[in-house]
């Protein structure tokens, strides 16, 4: 090393230390002085270039992840506790199988695990569960992901979400995981409501618990992305508990009450929150804009079916004795009036408004608002919550909310104006942007026929059917 | 342009950062307990190095978002294996630096790359505790500074990172990099004065020559 080198590394350590400053150094050192300047400088200016400080936000919430990873983590999350049905099911189990080895009798406890002291026992304790936890069957952890509320492998399934949240340390990963878990409970519901199963009060409150702190989560903050992808959830959550209302069982309506209303409020703050985010809008497929101007008005006739068959009516709309013919009363034929497309087409009929449905059998349920007779709102949902069509059988309005791109596409099918011309949406811009999934829309917008009032309607604003409809 | 030419006349304005300093005895104390499980001490570990870790990792990533995760990782390496950290081998600083060190090797290995240039560093992430007059200019001089350090070989960015990043001495520095303290200060002349001729390539030749 040289004497210039050996100078130089003694100033940048006297400097990094705070003994001396550059001045300090070049004089002591005079015979250098004139190479040691440039290079000093250099130096501190490299150092003053990555003084550099983390985010406030990263520190804190860096912090706060570091805490609990170093213990409190880990015994938080293999802290919960098994679904009591779970416990006592395998609790049997194990004492029937001890049974047939003979092996009622109680073991003798004996310890193969070394002595360890101090907090580190309580964090091997944590880390062996968690290497029991992730060595744990893949098979059984991977077909947990299918399971349902009841199902022996569900609490595997709980644990795993909590297992991803728990080792989940950037907090958009944090968002990922919590979003996917609210998904999974929605999904859940659509699945036992699909089976035909009674739904109990912890089904949904796990509901309200994945999906309340989410309301106030997206308020502090969150990117559009995440905000949209939460009300797509909260979306399909109301639509998911619309659908299982009658499956929720009697002692469970507080709990239903309470998760439609966290699921409303979810969607209607990540709505607000997306209004005001200009870089949402382009996303947002504006329903005026498939409206199809030249096509208007619409004449009345739109060749609808020539025949009507009476049948019973559906749970939701029922048919008050008369048969569905319209203007003469309400409800969906029972027999089938077409088969397009591969879809059983039935008639529905609410008073002067008629058009063709899909079949319960081809995953379309139905709903209304309003009373039974003259429902103000007709709703027809697919089993997968993705897609939701809205008729008002007053006016012909009908919408469309179809999940696309992680979130819900509003778009006006057909709309009467306040002039009474009628705008129709645009066939082929719609097939263009949602394929085969707008061709149920378009059928039953294609059959939909509204026969001459009587009697003048009231005046006043149309029954909207702009907003997705509101939880039981 | 020369990036750097008001220092040739102010000197004494120009200092080096101070970097956060722990009394070794308290160091050693609060290791020895943290060794053991102590909460507390992890925590005060934790926010003694943090800053420096984060340091390291900009200056070696060249970018925040990676450098914020990279932090994190850092630390967490840090729980699974400070239950063998012994005092006899090397400071608690070189050996906690190691696992950074490591990590950002795995990550270039990872993402087969390197670190790219020294952007997207936040403007409000630098401290302007120095009163410097020209804020804006002084910005792109540290824009500037921080992009020159990522052409330099990778091993002289290494020493570059630690020294004056982190502000290791040469000493702990050469522990971390597994080097002699000779290499370490031979790869650190080199590193500024390859930066000299980036940063201020006009007085090559003047200041080097004696004639300030």
């Amino acid at each position: 090393m040289s004497d210039f080198e050996a100078r130089l590394s003694e100033c940048l350590e006297a400097l990094r230390e705070g003994r001396w400053d550059i001045d300090e150094c070049l004089r002591r050192y005079p015979a250098h002085a004139a190479a040691l300047r440039p290079h000093l400088l250099a130096a501190a200016t490299v150092a003053r270039a990555f003084d550099v400080r983390p985010r406030d936000e990263f520190v804190r919430q860096a912090r706060e992840r570091f805490r609990i990873a170093r213990g409190e983590h880990l015994r938080e999350v293999f802290a919960a506790e098994p679904e009591p049905s779970f416990f006592a099911a395998a609790r049997m189990r194990f004492l029937m199988a001890a049974q047939r080895m003979g092996l009622a009798e109680t073991p003798r406890r004996r310890s193969f695990v070394p002595q360890l002291h101090g907090s580190f026992r309580a964090l091997a304790s944590a880390a062996a569960a968690l290497v029991l936890f992730l060595s744990f069957s893949t098979y059984t952890v991977a077909s947990a992901s299918n399971a349902l509320p009841g199902d022996w492998q569900y609490p595997i399934k709980l644990q795993t979400e909590r297992v991803r949240l728990a080792l989940a340390f950037s907090d958009s990963s944090r968002r990922d995981v919590k979003l996917g878990r609210a998904e999974e409970r929605a999904h859940e519901l659509e699945q036992l409501t699909k089976r035909g199963k009674i739904i109990g009060p912890g089904v949904l409150d796990r509901l309200t618990e994945q999906t309340q702190p989410l309301i106030d989560d997206a308020a502090a903050g969150w990117n559009t992305e995440d905000v949209a992808r939460l009300k797509a959830v909260a979306e399909r959550e109301q639509i998911a508990l619309e659908q299982a209302k009658d499956h929720v069982d009697a002692g469970a309506q507080d709990e239903f009450a309470q998760a439609a209303g966290v699921s409303k409020e979810a969607a209607d703050v990540a709505g607000q929150i997306l209004v005001a985010r200009p870089d949402a809008l382009p996303q947002v497929i504006k329903g005026t804009l498939l409206l199809d101007q030249t096509s208007s008005p619409v004449p009345p006739s739109a060749t609808p079916e020539a025949s009507a068959t009476p049948g019973a009516g559906s749970p939701t709309v029922a048919t008050p004795g008369g048969g569905p013919r319209a203007g003469t009363g309400t409800g969906v034929g029972a027999t089938p009036v077409r088969v397009h497309g591969g879809i059983t087409w039935n008639r529905l009929v609410i008073g002067r408004f008629t058009t063709l449905i899909p079949s319960d059998e081809d995953g379309w349920h139905i709903t209304s608002d309003g009373a039974g007779a003259s429902p103000s709102l007709v709703k027809l949902s697919n089993v997968d919550g993705t897609s939701l069509v809205t008729l008002n059988p007053r006016t012909g309005d009908m919408y469309w909310f179809i999940a696309h791109g992680g979130r819900f596409d509003e778009v006006q099918m057909r709309l009467r104006q306040p002039d009474g011309t009628i705008l129709v949406a645009d066939r082929e811009r719609l097939r263009s942007l949602y394929g085969e999934a707008a061709a149920v829309p378009l059928y039953v917008l294609a059959n939909i026929e509204l026969q001459p009032d009587p009697t003048p309607e009231p005046t006043g604003t149309p029954t909207s059917t702009a907003t997705p409809p509101a939880p039981p | 342009m020369a990036l750097i030419p008001s220092f040739r006349n102010e000197a004494s304005r120009v200092e080096f950062p101070p970097f956060q300093a722990v009394s070794p005895n308290v160091e050693r104390d609060t290791v020895d307990r943290a060794c053991s499980g102590d909460q507390q001490a992890l925590g005060d570990i934790y926010d003694w190095y943090m800053p420096r870790i984060y340091r390291y990792a900009v200056a070696r990533l060249g970018n925040t978002v990676e450098a914020e995760d990279l932090t994190e990782e850092v630390f967490l390496k840090m729980l699974g294996a400070i239950g063998d950290f012994r005092w006899k081998d090397v400071p608690f600083s070189s050996w906690l630096f190691r696992i950074a060190h490591n990590h950002v090797a795995t990550h270039f290995r990872r993402t087969a790359q390197r670190g790219g240039p020294a952007v997207g560093i936040p403007e409000e992430t630098v401290d302007w505790r120095h009163d410097v007059a020209a804020s804006v200019e002084e910005q792109i001089t540290m824009d500037e500074v921080r992009r020159a350090t990522q052409l330099l070989p990778d091993a002289q960015r290494e020493v570059i990172a630690l020294r004056f990043a982190v502000g290791l001495s040469v000493a702990e520095t050469a522990k971390v990099l597994g080097k002699r303290e000779g290499n370490v200060k031979a790869l650190q002349h080199k590193a500024i004065a390859k930066l000299q001729t980036m940063l201020i390539p006009e007085t090559l030749g003047v200041e080097t020559a004696g004639t300030i």
